[in-house]
């Protein structure tokens, strides 16, 4: 299942038990949300394109008592209305959850403006903020319970694709890491889309006799402790998003702040000389900047020489 | 209503004073911004027009006022001391380390609701307000003040665009037209005419007054609650930035400053009630 749809459907009989739920819609559709508007119109509204005011609304709906969904393509609603999510959900603890389609590079062939590489870097620098990655469709409705119980800010990241299940419902979905495998020397660390891609590496490796363990950084800020748990000397870090303030960077600052005796390798996106301005679909987007799972296997073999 | 407007004049100067004399003592807070808006916050804080409670500065029940020109700040505590929302001893900590007010607006500010200082907000925070009070049928109503220079924001016309569609009539829009930005006087610069008329293709039943009449505030804000009209509402306050010291009106330069104390003799004795012809 498409995991945007099982978060939705599941905010949906949410909605259903209470009316102090509003959802905002920034002229995005989806099946679910079908539903949402047809039934529950009172609480459904559409801004259009118009993300600033539609997180200001959001704001002004959280601050009279309610909890309000903000939701739209990932890229404009931290990057067009980054200021608004900055001073009110943030800076003013709101129980504003923004809710962020297309991660990554999921928008592949529109081209660098509606590719969200940036994400991860603007929202981990704001107060409060948590930001929820999600890898299937049973984190995906876990996320929507736990959205409506946690209290504060979140930016909810979404993936286009149909996301292999990778959790079973007994999952903790609490937990901030999941890892994959037992515990190795080496620990690749991804989320969202990228979790399945370290996957893949994973199998690669260990066909080639290399043990690696997988972790998947579900929420952020991680903190020293899950990073020392994981046990590992080196890690490898894997995102679709820059380089540089991404989960990588956020992995190095802990290892750094708290003295830890762990090597740090990242990959992502170098666009210091300029955005991908190919038409490559995902897996060429992939395979140009040395994400895919070959690519990241290679490196890995190479560095652990 | 039965309203003195002698008695509004009164309390324009004094909050006036008050004003002049914080932000002279701290060297801090934009006296300017303050004095252009001071009749229209007089009037919806000293007549009945807006519904509150200092004890309760929270209860349900309040009609809410958002300062998104959170730039006048300074007047508006003067305002909230005097009602009793926090004790007028913090006016003398106004800009100070151990005080709550600062040169903008925070919500822990008893009575101020929101955090500000960033132009364009406000009024999207007032909408939200609006939009989820009319969704529960509430009868509270929500004012806001908007600059004219924060006009120039983007977001602002976001907004308006969403209020006009969703016919937000609980929702009272009051601006501050005080015709001067942080640097300039806006129409020799970059212009926002047909300001009037923006409002009004957005959807909004425009009224334009004299900002500094208590007459004509009164009329345009007594029978807000009881309009029949779905539209809403957009009260183009027409003012003087600075009204009130000679020196420091219609002067682009005064924007963000305070009276030093070598002018503040000078604007004491500038100060004086504000008379219109027609009161």
């Amino acid at each position: 299942m498409n995991t945007r749809e099982a978060f939705l459907s599941e905010l949906y009989s949410i909605a259903h038990r209470d009316n102090d739920i509003f959802f905002i819609a920034t002229d995005l559709g989806s099946p679910s949300l079908d539903v949402f508007r047809k039934n529950l119109s009172g609480q459904f509204l559409n801004v259009g394109i118009a993300e600033q005011n539609a997180v200001l609304v959001a704001s002004g709906i959280a601050l009279s008592g309610k909890r309000s969904y903000v939701y739209g393509l990932a890229q404009f609603l931290v990057l067009r209305a980054f200021e608004q999510v900055r001073i009110y959900p943030a800076g003013m603890n709101l129980d504003v959850t923004l809710l962020g389609t297309s991660v990554g590079v999921a928008n592949d062939v529109a081209g660098p403006t509606h590719h969200t590489i940036e994400d991860i870097a603007l929202m981990r620098i704001l107060p409060n903020m948590q930001i929820w990655s999600i890898s299937d469709e049973y984190m995906a409705k876990a996320f929507a319970r736990m959205s409506y119980e946690v209290k504060g800010p979140k930016y909810i990241r979404f993936d286009n694709e149909m996301l292999p299940a990778v959790y079973n419902e007994s999952a903790d979905f609490t937990q901030r890491i999941h890892t994959f495998g037992e515990k190795s020397d080496i620990c690749i660390l991804s989320c969202g889309n990228m979790l399945h891609v370290a996957l893949a590496v994973k199998d690669v490796l260990n066909k080639k006799g290399v043990q690696v363990c997988v972790a998947d950084t579900a929420i952020l800020p991680l903190s020293s402790n899950e990073i020392e748990e994981l046990s590992a000397k080196v890690i490898f870090t894997l995102e679709e998003h820059t380089l540089p303030g991404g989960l990588g960077t956020h992995v190095l600052e802990i290892i750094s702040d708290n003295n830890l005796q762990i090597q740090v390798r990242r990959v992502g996106f170098d666009f210091s000389k300029g955005y991908y301005r190919k038409n490559g679909n995902r897996s060429q987007i992939y395979r140009d900047c040395k994400m895919d799972a070959m690519a990241v296997a290679d490196r890995i073999l190479r560095e652990m020489q | 209503m039965n309203i003195c407007i002698p008695t509004l004049k009164e309390k324009a100067y004094n909050l006036r004073k008050t004003t002049l004399e914080i932000t002279a003592s701290a060297q801090a807070g934009r006296i300017a911004s303050s004095y252009s808006c001071a009749e229209i916050l007089t009037a919806l804080y000293y007549t009945g027009i807006m519904r509150f409670d200092p004890k309760d500065p929270v209860s349900a029940a309040r009609d809410r006022f958002i300062m998104s020109k959170s730039h006048a700040s300074p007047i508006l505590y003067a305002i909230l001391a005097d009602c009793g929302f926090f004790d007028k001893s913090e006016l003398d900590k106004y800009a100070k380390p151990d005080g709550i007010l600062g040169t903008l607006l925070d919500e822990n500010v008893p009575g101020a609701e929101i955090l500000g200082g960033s132009l364009g907000c406000g009024f999207g925070i007032a909408a939200g307000m609006a939009f989820a009070l009319k969704r529960e049928r509430s009868r509270s109503m929500v004012f806001t003040l908007l600059g004219d220079g924060e006009c120039g924001e983007g977001s602002i016309w976001e907004t308006a665009m969403f209020v006009g569609f969703q016919r937000l009539n609980n929702l009272i829009t009051l601006i501050d037209r005080n015709h001067i930005s942080a640097s300039a006087f806006i129409q020799d610069d970059f212009g926002n005419e047909p300001f009037a008329d923006k409002w009004r293709a957005f959807g909004f039943n425009v009224v334009t007054i004299d900002g500094h009449s208590f007459v004509e505030l009164l009329e345009t804000l007594k029978d807000v609650r009881s309009r029949r009209s779905a539209s809403p509402t957009v009260v183009i306050c027409e003012t003087v930035k600075g009204k009130g010291i000679d020196f420091v009106e219609n002067e682009p330069f005064w924007h963000s400053k305070a009276v030093t104390q070598d002018q503040l003799e000078a604007a004491r004795k500038s100060l004086t009630l504000l008379n219109r012809g027609d009161e």
